[in-house]
């Protein structure tokens, strides 16, 4: 279990139940209104128009599928670093019988299996033998990176299109589209009205060449919200990971659910390595995770443990990815206006605050950012690679204080009677 | 043994280890002249064991078996899991002896030597040998087998014979400039293994290794490239400039965990790729990187002044050196073990690590200890990329090495975070590395060494784990046993055997006379087992 430092400051007041329902969408919606407004201000249209918005869901997906197998995980007290190895046997399994059968539905099975081996390994060594979680995982994704080339040279040396660190192209699942709806709203998407054809273009992008993969995505977000907070098993499932010697003294079966959120688990990150592998490109690529399965418990702590946070997590890192892979330096470029803007919307929050230190390094910040974005015109284009990870830093070192893990999560713990 | 009849008798220590090496260099002579050197071998050391183990109850020790005193020698756990381990370790260590000496000496004569060796330390093991540490090295006796059943499974199901691939790697992996890679690799992946071993002693997963190191790398051939300045001073300069860098670098992830509570694992994943996107802004041609060859751009190479020689190493008959900055692996190596055992900040990192809120009612300033552990943990990693910087390429360009850092987690979790078994550790994984390559050539794919790699680090884990609850409710038994006799037979209360420190990754005793339950921990510290 990591070093615990709790730097939680104390909640003094409570908010009102009405506005706290509606936080989280006035939160996107002020996200929203102020990128529009960016779009006008600074002219970069990539900011908002639909291809930013298909490309944000598919960047965004495998990130949000490996957070809710972090989610489900740690939900039961189990740290699941493995997850980047359960994707990787995920891309590996999913493209491989995709191919075999030519069918993506078989490679979607396939893959979640693979990604439910991984959790099932991870979940011996951390609920029956009680091993650290962190090791557990770090061996799980050593070993699905040369497993997966070990049977790559075994099974694909000899077909052409393929090798060693890649698979021949998978078929690919079916495409949504809206049939009128797009066609109607493309001339108000064209029109570069503020807030209207921003708009316009979300809705454009959220309704056309949307893969199967990605609505059965979304929807498991819903879908795990109700089964964990709606539902006894959900409730009992949490309680194993809050406090197992309570949940066990009321006969709760703590190692079943365990066992159960960790294959949960590796099946989720198997199904975001299945989408890599067969939605966001057509084959199985070595390192085609590319890290995404620590960016998706980045997420899950972004989200506090919780499936709405964590889809608003895996989006931010979508979007500025989407945005860097579509725009690069220039529109990264953009983004520091609207970050200095919001630094000193805080800094004067703080002041009211009465919080004088934060509020000056808030404004003094601010200040930085709008001096770079005034003498520059883009930015670096090997930084921008980079910025997803940068502004997931900056979110998680600017939110991390209100967050609260489950108290029992990353404890090594064993049924008493043993 | 104890029905053979034995001579009324008191022996002293140092004799009886004089006769048993004796004993083990004579036997292996004489049957040298029968048998293959190495069944001779260990034949001998067996005979040397058993005479060890016959006039064990004649010598008197000053000081005791590791944790037990002289009590622990008679307890079955002793004769059960101590006994063999001692002797699988001696004869190990005399055939290892004896073949390392074979290089340089004629067969008859490393082979009498490796006996004399595998004698002396069946003496010193059966001795001295502590229960925990007995358990560490019966784990990972395991905990290989149980990978090698693996990987032979693994290559069996492939289709593949496994005695053929483990014979082709052996051979390859024992010539001597195989070696010498070994060893050069090793020393690299001590270095960041030590850095992440450093924060697991608190707990804290330093997974930035990777990114800490490259960077500093980076900037420290860049600093060694475009400043030229007079031979020692080069160097030191360059080695401060990676130290530090590697320093900033973790800091910011350890200074994030203190004043924001930000998970040390999500930002120093983090910080790895912006190292990524920072080395590869800052290697392109214009900022601080030249042409080196044709497909290769690097920082201008640094000037021979600068360089490290190398030991050549003729003593194992290859033309190739090994890294002249071996020494500072070893210094590294002492340091951590002095940091950790000898000094008060040691002291209080580890108590950090098994207890925060203890180490807090202690006077311990957690905070202050995370940041530090962090900073130093960065340190120590900066030094990764400087062996094959100032030993071989001398300059960082497109191909310098990668993927180091995640190496050294695992080999931090092979070798338990010891500062020896860490030796043995990167050793293993170098070989296996190394020993792989010949494979491709016959066929057979190269990451079955990954695969053992993998399966081993899972296997020792789980077998540790799993022998050290055993070993730790035999001991509770054993401390159960002894005062239920002596509240029956005297008022005194009994002598409490240490029990063992709970986690404790190495059989250190340096906190003597502190007898330790770990009811709290245990689930089922009250029960009675």
């Amino acid at each position: 279990m990591s070093q615990e430092l709790n730097v939680m400051e104390p909640v003094t007041k409570r908010r009102p139940k009405g506005w706290a329902r509606w936080r989280v969408l006035t939160l996107l919606m002020a996200v929203f209104v102020s990128l529009a407004g960016l779009r006008v201000i600074t002219g970069q249209d990539m900011l908002t128009d639909a291809g930013t918005v298909r490309t944000t869901l598919t960047f965004a997906v495998p990130i949000g599928l490996a957070g809710l197998g972090g989610l489900w995980a740690e939900r039961a007290g189990i740290i699941n670093i493995g997850l980047e190895g359960m994707m990787i046997f995920g891309t590996w399994f999913g493209a491989y019988f995709a191919w075999s059968f030519d069918n993506p539905w078989i490679g979607l099975i396939a893959g979640t299996m693979g990604g439910m081996l991984g959790g099932l390994m991870h979940a011996v060594a951390t609920v029956t033998f009680a091993v650290d979680h962190i090791v557990s995982g770090v061996a799980i994704n050593i070993l699905a990176l040369g497993a997966m080339r070990y049977m790559s040279i075994l099974i694909y040396s000899d077909i052409p299109g393929a090798g060693a660190a890649q698979s021949p192209v998978a078929p690919s699942f079916p495409t949504l589209n809206v049939p009128w709806l797009p066609e109607a709203l493309a001339p108000v998407a064209q029109s570069g009205i503020f807030l209207v054809s921003d708009l316009a273009s979300l809705v454009i992008g959220l309704t056309t060449r949307m893969s199967a993969l990605t609505l059965i995505a979304i929807l498991l977000v819903p879908i795990t919200y109700l089964v964990l907070w709606r539902t006894t098993f959900g409730l009992r499932l949490r309680s194993v990971g809050e406090n197992p010697d309570a949940a066990e003294s009321l006969g709760v079966p703590v190692y079943t659910l365990k066992y159960i959120a960790v294959v949960v688990s590796g099946g989720l990150a198997g199904m975001g390595g299945v989408f890599l592998a067969i939605v966001a490109s057509q084959i199985y690529q070595e390192g085609q995770t590319g890290g995404r399965g620590y960016i998706g418990l980045a997420a899950m702590i972004f989200g506090n443990w919780r499936p709405g946070g964590l889809a608003m997590g895996a989006g931010l890192f979508g979007y500025t990815d989407a945005l860097q892979v579509r725009g690069g330096g220039a529109a990264i470029h953009a983004l520091l206006l609207l970050l200095a803007v919001v630094l000193l919307v805080v800094a004067v929050w703080q002041v009211r605050k009465d919080r004088k230190g934060i509020a000056i390094a808030g404004f003094l910040t601010a200040v930085v950012l709008l001096l770079w974005y005034f003498s520059t015109d883009s930015l670096p284009r090997e930084l921008a690679t980079y910025s997803p990870h940068i502004a997931t830093l900056l979110v998680l070192s600017l939110a991390s204080q209100r967050l609260r893990a489950p108290a029992g999560v990353g404890k090594q713990w064993r049924a008493s009677r043993s | 043994m104890s029905k053979l009849p034995r001579p009324d008798m008191t022996m002293s220590g140092p004799v009886a280890a004089a006769i048993a090496v004796v004993l083990g260099a004579g036997v292996t002579a004489g049957l040298d002249l029968a048998l293959l050197w190495w069944a001779a071998l260990i034949i001998a050391v067996v005979v040397a064991f058993g005479f060890v183990a016959w006039t064990a109850p004649l010598i008197s020790m000053k000081r005791g078996a590791g944790s037990g005193g002289a009590k622990e020698e008679g307890t079955a756990l002793h004769k059960t899991l101590v006994m063999p381990t001692a002797l699988i370790l001696a004869v190990v260590s005399g055939l290892l002896s004896a073949w390392l000496l074979d290089l340089q000496l004629q067969e008859w004569a490393a082979a009498l030597i490796g006996g004399a060796i595998g004698a002396a330390l069946a003496f010193l093991l059966f001795h001295r040998l502590s229960t925990m540490l007995a358990l560490s090295f019966a784990a990972v006796f395991a905990a290989g087998i149980l990978a090698i059943g693996v990987t032979a499974a693994v290559l069996y199901f492939s289709g593949i014979t496994p005695l053929d691939t483990f014979d082709r790697m052996l051979e390859y992996g024992t010539r001597p400039n195989s070696m010498v890679q070994i060893i050069n690799d090793g020393i690299t992946y001590y270095l960041a293994a030590v850095a992440v071993a450093i924060g697991f002693k608190m707990k804290l997963f330093n997974i930035g290794v990777d990114g800490q190191y490259r960077l500093a790398a980076l900037l420290s051939a860049a600093v060694g490239g475009y400043l030229i300045l007079p031979p020692v001073i080069s160097q030191f300069v360059v080695i401060v400039t990676a130290v530090a860098v590697g320093g900033v670098w973790a800091g910011i992830a350890g200074y994030l965990k203190v004043a924001r509570g930000v998970s040390e694992v999500i930002s120093t994943i983090m910080l790895n790729s912006i190292a990524t996107g920072i080395t590869a802004y800052l290697l392109t041609e214009g900022r601080l990187a030249v042409e080196i060859s044709t497909n290769n751009i690097g920082t201008p190479p640094i000037p021979e002044s600068g360089w490290v020689p190398g030991i050549p190493a003729t003593f194992l008959g290859s033309e190739r050196e090994i890294f002249g900055l071996l020494f500072l692996a070893v210094a590294v190596g002492i340091g951590y073990w002095v940091m950790l055992n000898r000094t008060r900040f040691g002291f209080e990192l580890r108590a950090t690590g098994q207890s925060k809120t203890a180490a807090e009612a202690s006077g311990v300033d957690v905070k202050k200890m995370v940041f530090l552990s962090m900073l130093f943990s960065g340190m120590v990693a900066g030094l990764v990329g400087l062996p094959q910087l100032l030993g071989s390429s001398h300059y960082y360009a497109l191909d310098f090495p990668t993927g180091i850092g995640f190496i050294g987690i695992a080999i931090a979790l092979l070798g338990r975070n010891h500062p020896v078994g860490i030796v043995f550790a990167s050793l293993f994984w170098a070989f296996l590395n190394q020993a792989a390559g010949i494979l491709p050539f016959d066929g057979i794919p190269q990451e079955i060494a990954v695969i053992a790699q993998a399966t081993i680090v899972l296997t020792v884990v789980v077998v540790y784990e799993v022998v050290h609850r055993w070993g730790r409710r035999y001991q509770q038994q054993q401390i159960g046993k002894q005062l239920g006799r002596t509240t029956e037979t005297t008022p005194e209360p009994a002598a409490v055997s240490h029990g063992p420190e709970h986690g404790s990754d190495e059989g250190d005793d340096s906190v003597p006379g502190r007898s330790k339950e770990d009811g709290t921990d245990d689930k089922s510290g009250g029960e009675a087992q």
